[in-house]
């Protein structure tokens, strides 16, 4: 039997359905909802008044104030808005890595289905960019259930290619979204910090709430290889031969420098860093995130 | 610089195995695809000459690891003449005993070990002593205090030849203990070069051990087995006249035993007899493996004095035991003296008649006229001092009594070289014996006689004895080892044995808790006494009727005239003593060895003696003792020790088994040149093998280190 989505895996469900993603802060999105939004509209709940500027609808003034001060009053209301959520996925080279049996971007597929069940799944809307060099493909925000399906068939059909250009990218993404929504960024972060820095920072500006999921191999991390191997690199990074234990040692301080910058870079642009080992399971992964954001939003 | 196990040098093609393994290592690479290439490429750029620094230490310490362990197994060793250092004085033990004759192929077993020495005197360190004993029973220290002339050493060894000594394993190990310890030298090693023969050296004495446990607390001793496979060996064993005289145109008979010491029976094995140099007889023996076959060649002489009588037989593996050699002494007629109580006038009178018979088997005996011996029969009464020194031996027979001047005159003739033949008898008085033979054991008895004979009362009874000592030359008609005359014996006197080293018992009574010779021999000055308990007649035993009787007697008289008439039996490296006059201690004797050489001797006194002394008779063959201004030579025949002769060699692999537990080296003549200069070459190899420990350790760290870098934190 085919499956309508490879990557909305059961097992990932039945564990993590409960939860529901809301945003940090204030949500702008494009209807009516159950987040709070940051504008004052007109909608059920009174949130104060201010002056009648030219062009405001009349209907909406208040005309008991204006029989007491003599002069214009808008009536304003606290608005309600649904969430927005954009998954930003890195499709480059480097994810085509696996040691195991899953690589990195099947990992990644995986976390972003998940995710997209999950908002879908609470009536909010979640968009999806793809990219390498630049953004690949870019599905719109949607709250139907079909994005699921829709995101997971984009994904399966992906061939991770090229290097990555996360700056750019970014740079890109920010301007085909709105403002005040959560972005979720997954990728293996095989790129310079500065790059990511420009790119969350961009994000930052338009009042994003940002986490970057950080996507490493095990192999990636430990670096628990024997014998001299050739090591190919992806992206076109050439090839170098050597002998895995004795670099070992040094390749993991490297890598673990490369992981603090990565930190700070996410500290600097109040980005949530979740390091997503493909070794373990996403349900774990995402059972582990959303507990811990549901108690730092509740405090 | 040399290499002791040359052929392990080819092992040095291994130090290349690091480096193969590295090649075949480095093409062996497994290839993967690497997303985080940016820190592999970091790392490397960064440890880059670290690495290649690492690499080309290990390899480097690998090789050297394997290198200096093959070089230490090749022993490298420097010449002498090169450096300073390694001195180590050397002893050379050269056995040249005549087991070393021995012929395998073209060389002897001697000429190996001339080899294997003088290849050890050109590789003693420069500065280091060098001194050369030869092993053998008379060891001798050809240099005996450590020399740095290694030129005088190395022609010390190719002037050696083989002697005809037999061997000793004590002794040139106890000369080279000599002179390490009056050298005080240490860390010494001392070369024990021989053929290593299974008869001596299988079953090491407690002596032997000793030895090797004090050279070793400060010397290193190595064997050096330059024996080879061969066991055969024809030796003859024993040449000797039947007579201890002979008279002139009378035949006189010699035994001859010859051994075959091989492992494999031999056949028409030709045996020739000589007289003076002139072959008299010859034929063909055969000898089954180890065994000894006898013969009997006959011959006669046309002149008085001394003769030489030689057995030599067919070339064979080892010629130095080939040979036999014997003097004999003819005489126109040798006079014998019996003494009885009175003068007896019929044949029945004469008690020693068949004595006489025994001497001389011819009708009428001494009476005859080929008889050798002449026979006069006196009264005790009747003896004069003046002539008994011409009488080849006296016979008492059953005389009763002696006075102190018949017995004074007796202990002049026997003390002087005289031999007498005691035969006890009815009338005997044991107590006038005992006081005027035993004297408390200063008289010609060494022993006293028991008071009364021992007699058998039962009627058809015969006394128990037994033969005493039946390696004694007088039982050796008998083959030695069980003696058995037959005799019945009836009555006899008999002796308290007491401790006396001039005393041997040659037959005892064996009745129940009694211990009683009732013959005797004794020695008294440089004669002899033998004491017959019982009757040479036929009133208590029936010797003379026996087949035994008639050598027996010889073999007393031959035994009895030893000193006198020369017929002791020497064997190389014994001592010769002759005992001379006063007057004639001032003339001078000359002395010629059987290789013509010729040593001049003088007389020296021991208390108001004087002797010739000869320390030494170092050649098999006849010695001739002239006196100064004599045409005529007296001849002293010295013969090869039989046990040399088997000369089967000890395998190498024996030789450790029993020898290395004690520390000792143990190697053969090809392994010698490997062993030679072990003394600079195990200093070498000791370093050699230090820094292959040192090269396995630093691999071990440096390995280690990478290792550690390996691992994570």
């Amino acid at each position: 039997m085919k499956k309508l989505a490879k990557y909305l895996h059961p097992g990932i469900i039945s564990r993590v359905g409960a939860f529901v993603i809301n945003p940090k802060g204030l949500a702008e999105g494009n209807i009516a909802g159950a987040h709070k939004s940051p504008f004052h509209g007109f909608s059920v709940e009174f949130a104060g008044h201010r002056e009648y500027i030219p062009g405001d609808d009349t209907k909406h003034i208040d005309w008991n104030v204006y029989y007491k001060r003599d002069k214009y009053f808008i009536k304003q209301y606290e608005a309600e808005t649904n969430l927005v959520t954009q998954i930003f996925l890195d499709a480059s080279e480097s994810m085509r890595f696996k040691s195991g049996d899953q690589s990195k971007l099947d990992f990644a597929s995986y976390l972003a289905v998940s995710l997209t069940y999950l908002v879908t799944n609470a009536r909010d809307s979640m968009g999806m960019g793809i990219f390498n060099d630049k953004i690949v493909e870019y599905l719109p925000p949607s709250n139907s259930l079909q994005t699921v399906y829709k995101m997971s068939k984009v994904l399966e059909e992906m061939t991770p290619v090229k290097k990555t250009e996360m700056g750019n990218s970014l740079m890109d993404f920010a301007q085909r979204i709105g403002r005040r929504q959560i972005v979720i960024v997954i990728s293996d972060c095989l790129l310079r910090p500065s790059e990511l820095h420009d790119g969350l920072s961009r994000l930052r500006y338009d009042h994003h709430e940002i986490v970057l999921f950080h996507v490493m191999d095990p192999q990636e991390i430990d670096f628990d290889l024997e014998g001299t191997i050739r090591f190919q690199g992806m992206e076109g990074a050439g090839e170098v031969k050597l002998d895995a234990r004795r670099v070992r040692k040094a390749y993991m301080k490297k890598f673990e420098e490369h992981r603090h910058k990565i930190l700070d870079v996410c500290e600097k642009n109040n980005t949530e860093y979740v390091p997503a080992n493909t070794g373990k399971s996403v349900s774990e992964l995402l059972m582990g995130y959303l507990s811990s954001r549901l108690t730092h939003i509740n405090r | 610089m040399a290499f002791l196990n040359t052929v392990l040098l080819w092992g040095s093609a291994l130090a290349s195995i690091p480096v193969i393994i590295h090649l075949i290592r480095k093409n062996r690479v497994k290839e993967m695809e690497w997303a985080a290439m940016d820190f592999l490429f970091d790392v490397v750029e960064e440890q880059k000459k670290r690495f290649q620094m690492e690499d080309i230490l290990l390899l480097l310490l690998r090789t050297l690891l394997i290198l200096f362990l093959v070089l230490a197994m090749a022993r490298p060793v420097l010449s002498s003449a090169g450096f300073g250092f390694g001195k180590r004085d050397t002893l050379i033990a050269m056995d040249d005993t005549f087991s070393m004759a021995t012929r395998s192929g073209s060389k002897t077993r001697f000429d190996h070990a001339v080899d294997v020495a003088s290849g050890v005197v050109a590789r003693i360190p420069g500065s280091s002593g060098g001194a050369l004993v030869l092993q053998r029973s008379n060891a001798e220290k050809v240099i005996g205090t450590l020399s740095a002339d290694h030129s005088l050493l190395g022609e010390a060894v190719r002037s050696l030849s083989v002697s005809d000594y037999d061997g000793d394993p004590a002794a040139g190990l106890k000369a080279c203990l000599d002179i390490i310890e009056k050298e005080k030298t240490p860390g010494a090693v001392v070369y024990l070069i021989s053929d290593f023969q299974e008869s001596e050296w299988k079953e090491p004495s407690a002596d032997v051990q000793e030895v090797l446990k004090k050279l070793r607390e400060k010397t290193d001793v190595i064997f050096v087995n330059v024996g080879d496979s061969e066991e055969s060996n024809i030796s003859v064993v024993e040449l000797q006249p039947l007579q201890a005289a002979v008279r002139v145109g009378e035949p006189i008979w010699f035994s001859v035993k010859i051994r075959n010491n091989g492992k494999e029976d031999t056949t028409d094995v030709p045996v020739y007899f000589e007289i003076n140099g002139a072959v008299r007889e010859a034929l063909s023996v055969s000898i089954p493996a180890g065994q000894t076959t006898s013969t009997v060649f006959r011959a006669d002489v046309e002149s008085a004095g001394f003769h030489k009588a030689t057995v030599r037989i067919g070339i064979d593996n080892n010629e130095k035991d080939n040979f036999a050699f014997t003097q004999f002494e003819a005489f126109e007629q040798l006079k014998v003296l019996v003494l009885q109580n009175f003068i007896p006038e019929t044949i029945e009178e004469k008690r020693a008649v068949f004595v006489d018979f025994a001497l001389n088997p011819y009708p009428g005996a001494s009476q005859a006229e080929n008889a050798l011996y002449k026979f006069t029969w006196n009264s005790i009464q009747s003896m004069s001092v003046d002539d008994l020194d011409e009488y080849a031996f006296i016979i008492l027979d059953d005389v009763r009594a002696l006075t102190t001047v018949e017995s004074k005159f007796l202990e002049d003739y026997v003390a002087s070289g005289g031999g007498v033949m005691v035969n006890m008898g009815p009338t005997i008085d044991a107590e006038n014996y005992n006081r005027i033979f035993y004297k408390d054991g200063k008289g010609l008895f060494a022993w006293p006689l028991l008071d009364t004979a021992v007699e058998s009362l039962e009627e058809g009874k015969y006394l128990n004895y037994e033969v005493n000592n039946p390696n004694h030359e007088i039982w050796s008609f008998t083959g030695g080892k069980e003696v058995n005359l037959g005799m019945r014996l009836k009555k006899c006197f008999g002796f308290v044995s007491q401790t006396s080293d001039r005393a041997l018992s040659l037959m005892k009574l064996r009745s129940e808790g009694d211990d009683r010779s009732f013959m005797a021999a004794f020695t008294y000055g440089r004669g002899r006494v033998f004491v017959n308990g019982t009757s040479s007649g036929l009133e208590w035993n029936n010797l003379a009727l026996l087949p035994t009787f008639l050598p027996f007697y010889r073999k007393v008289s031959n035994w009895l005239m030893n000193e006198k008439y020369g017929q002791k039996k020497y064997e190389v490296g014994q001592s010769y003593t002759q005992e001379v006059s006063e007057e004639k201690s001032r003339t001078q004797f000359e002395m010629m060895a059987p290789s013509g050489s010729m040593q001049t001797i003088e007389a020296t006194i021991s208390g108001d003696r004087h002797f010739l002394n000869v320390e030494s008779l170092k050649e098999s063959g006849v010695y001739k003792l002239r006196e100064e201004g004599k045409s005529n030579s007296r001849l002293i025949s010295v013969n090869v020790d039989s046990t040399e002769s088997q000369v089967t060699s000890m395998a190498n692999d024996d030789l450790k088994t029993i020898y290395e537990p004690l520390g000792v080296k143990v190697t053969d003549k090809q392994g010698a040149a490997t062993m030679t200069s072990s003394a600079a070459a195990s200093e070498i190899s000791t370093l050699l093998l230090i820094l292959a420990i040192l090269c396995w350790l630093g691999e071990n760290f440096l390995s280690l280190m990478i290792s550690r870098r390996g691992q994570n934190g």
